[in-house]
């Protein structure tokens, strides 16, 4: 539920010194949006700054399409270190996940680097933080999945989870949803390993539970 | 939890015979990375494509820099039907958003249009889940996280809500999930709206659950 558990450890860095061509071909190469700069030092790799896929788009002159031409490594000269962004907004390995999600939206980024004593240990990134979204929700992980709304005064949470326990059926993943949309009513998604039995569905319907989907 | 209340309902779209470089110029006024083509009918719109910004990038010739020009609304005639994706990957609005999540990232696309009776009703991109997420952990409303690990057959869930309401403090979100990394493992992420009292604390270590982390 930390960072250090979603993100890429010891990513790929660019030296500050390779061209701009260059890091777009290692870009394309390795398919990613965002590279670190960094230097190495005795400690570790030292970071000095990121580039993303626009910055070097961007760095390409008029007449030439990052996007379909052959680029080679001297097609455009200049040093990575001219256009790569240096005041680079970092976390801790130690930083939940989602609040990595709410940097990331807030600031509008779509990576950010993972550093411990100032040194570079990691990159997350928006599909990493998708990837803990749908292990974390239990998207995809089979089993079956109810969609209940009921009245939050009646604690709705505590009447599942009692009632799992006496039917036996072990509740995989659990997730809460309240806002002040929803007016007092509680969205509660119980995903089950199995389909849970008709009686247990009943028994839930049975203290006024809305059940709005059975996937 | 569904995707019709993150989604963004009547989206901007645009006809298949526009030029790439007229949606380049949309795209860039409104930030958007994606836009859906459409053909209007009585009905409402019908979805015939896809076209997200990489896509007009590519659509511009070798010679040609979409990046660094000045690019206006004329500077290519090109349609984009010629550039679009046409077998476009859609959902409705009654998915479940974790599951729209799995769908943008299995098959590595950012958006996807949601239809209703083979209509345009509207787009759910990766921000709108991001924000579904940030809401359903509940992240910017501060407060304090506990992070609990716990044996599968030991849920914390209802030790917490009682725990929560002898101390009286609000949880405003709970996530309880299967760890597959960890064996056996179950863990637990609650949000509450205030500093935790050590006695709840003690408790619920007393009780055999392991606090991980007590943190923002």
């Amino acid at each position: 539920m930390f960072v250090e558990k979603w993100m890429t450890p010891d990513p790929v860095t660019l030296s500050p010194d390779i061209s701009i061509s260059a890091a777009a071909v290692e870009m394309g190469r390795r398919k990613f949006r965002h590279i670190p700069v960094a230097e190495a030092t005795a400690k570790g790799k030292k970071l000095l700054g990121i580039v993303t896929k626009y910055d070097i788009a961007r760095a390409f002159p008029n007449n030439l399409n990052p996007f379909s031409v052959a680029v080679t490594d001297d097609t455009v000269p200049q040093r990575l270190s001219t256009i790569m962004t240096r005041n680079v907004v970092t976390v801790a390995p130690d930083c939940a996940i989602e609040q990595v999600a709410k940097i990331l939206r807030t600031r509008k980024f779509n990576a950010l680097p993972v550093v411990r004593h100032d040194c570079l240990v990691g990159i997350i990134t928006e599909s990493d933080i998708f990837i803990a979204l749908i292990e974390m929700t239990g998207a995809g992980a089979g089993g079956a999945k109810i969609v209940i709304e009921a009245d939050a005064s009646i604690n709705p949470i505590l009447l599942a989870v009692q009632l799992s326990h006496r039917h036996q059926v072990r509740i995989q993943s659990l997730l809460s949803f309240h806002d002040h949309q929803l007016k007092g009513k509680e969205l509660l998604t119980l995903h089950f390993a199995t389909r849970p039995p008709a009686d247990f569905v009943q028994e839930l319907r049975g203290f006024g539970f809305r059940i709005l989907n059975i996937v | 939890m569904f995707v019709e209340k993150w989604m963004t309902p009547n989206p901007l779209t645009v006809q298949p015979e526009v030029t790439v470089s007229y949606l380049a110029v949309q795209m860039d006024r409104y930030k958007f990375r994606h836009f859906p083509v459409v053909e209007p009918t009585l009905t409402g719109k019908r979805l015939v494509g896809i076209v997200a910004k990489y896509d007009i990038a590519r659509g511009f010739p070798a010679d040609l820099n979409p990046f660094s020009i000045e690019v206006t609304e004329d500077t290519l005639s090109r349609p984009i039907s010629a550039i679009m994706t046409k077998r476009v990957i859609t959902t409705t609005r009654g998915c479940p958003i974790e599951e729209a999540a799995r769908i943008i990232r299995s098959h590595r696309i950012g958006a996807l249009p949601v239809l209703r009776d083979n209509r345009l009703i509207g787009i759910i991109t990766e921000t709108d889940i991001f924000e579904a997420f940030i809401s359903m952990t509940a992240a910017k409303k501060g407060g304090v996280r506990i992070l609990v690990e716990s044996n599968v057959e030991e849920n914390p869930v209802p030790m917490v809500l009682e725990l929560s309401r002898a101390h009286q403090v609000d949880i405003l979100s709970m996530m309880h999930f299967h760890e597959n990394r960890l064996k056996g493992k179950d863990m637990s992420i609650f949000r509450f709206g205030k500093k935790v009292p050590a006695a709840f604390l003690q408790e619920l270590a007393r009780q055999g659950f392991r606090i991980v982390s007590v943190g923002e």
